[in-house]
């Protein structure tokens, strides 16, 4: 199988995973859409999205059959890691919306990752944004920029969560939904949503060890574990 | 239960320009204007920000 098949056939298993994990718990038949580019000059890639744009529709959370009350916004782009082993989410935004406009005063939450934030000034790697009315955001602001000073809105703010590692997943923000009442959960919605935590926890701890191998090492001995550290 | 999700392949430049000046003009905005307000990690609007997440992949 040619990489190009196999960047393809990964992009389309990641958008079948959340596909699955939406349909299992609080959309009807939604179908994640994969994007990927074969240009010579472009890193292997893809993204993720809902619908045909590059720019993501709003998905329609079920509540009680009747009209939703709140919109999900799910754009994820992956690459291949340094080694070209392993997958890596580059960026991704998930985002829920009281309306279907994607408006300012609609953000319910949006939950931002971006793999190197040192390009946008810095900001924490993984951060939610949270709107609201609040009239003191200027009074804390201690930068220079005056406009920023007054312009500063409760949404501009980005709250760290998590990091890279332990940053907050799409079956938080359904459980999150579900629990506040947002949404009408399907039937077994719970078995969904652990079924797929189980798996991101997995993968993260493989990635936690891979970048932590002594402090592994190190509680698998203390859990009676008989490690050997490889020859080199 | 399973899902068999859209697959769609971008094959030349033209057709992938084309995707992200349609993002683009939908949000009323730049690339250069977008650039800017991602370089201050501060966006004008949520449109602006969603917008930045569906074209920065794809920008060299």
């Amino acid at each position: 199988m040619s990489d190009e098949n196999q960047l393809g056939r990964l992009a389309r298993s990641f958008a079948d995973d959340i596909s699955n994990l939406l349909n299992g718990t609080v959309t009807d038949g939604i179908r994640m859409s994969a994007k990927v580019a074969r240009l010579p000059d472009l890193d292997e890639r893809f993204a993720i999205s809902y619908g045909k744009k590059l720019k993501s529709d709003l998905i329609p959370v079920t509540f009680n059959k009747r009209r939703p009350v709140v919109f999900l916004y799910l754009q994820y782009s992956c690459v291949f890691d340094k080694e070209r082993k392993h997958l890596a989410v580059e960026k991704a935004t998930m985002s829920i919306y009281s309306s279907s406009t994607r408006s300012d005063e609609s953000l319910v939450v949006g939950s931002d990752f971006a793999r190197h934030p040192e390009a946008e000034k810095g900001y924490p790697a993984a951060h939610l944004h949270v709107a609201g009315e609040r009239t003191d955001i200027g009074d804390i602001y201690l930068g220079e920029d005056e406009n920023e000073r007054k312009s500063r809105k409760l949404r501009d703010l980005h709250f760290p969560v998590g990091g890279k590692r332990f940053r907050p997943t799409l079956e938080d923000l359904i459980e999150f939904m579900v629990t506040e009442r947002m949404a009408t959960p399907k039937r077994g919605w719970e078995d969904v949503v652990a079924a797929h935590r189980e798996r991101w926890i997995e993968i993260q701890t493989m990635t936690v060890v891979r970048d932590n191998p002594d402090a592994a090492a190190r509680q698998l001995k203390e859990m009676g574990w008989d490690i050997t550290p490889p020859a080199s | 239960m399973s899902c068999d999700s859209d697959l769609q392949v971008i094959d030349t430049e033209e057709e992938l320009a084309t995707m992200i000046q349609e993002a683009l003009d939908e949000a009323g905005t730049t690339l250069a204007e977008l650039r800017e307000q991602a370089r201050r990690g501060r966006f004008d609007s949520e449109d602006l920000r969603l917008t930045w997440f569906a074209v920065a992949p794809w920008i060299r």
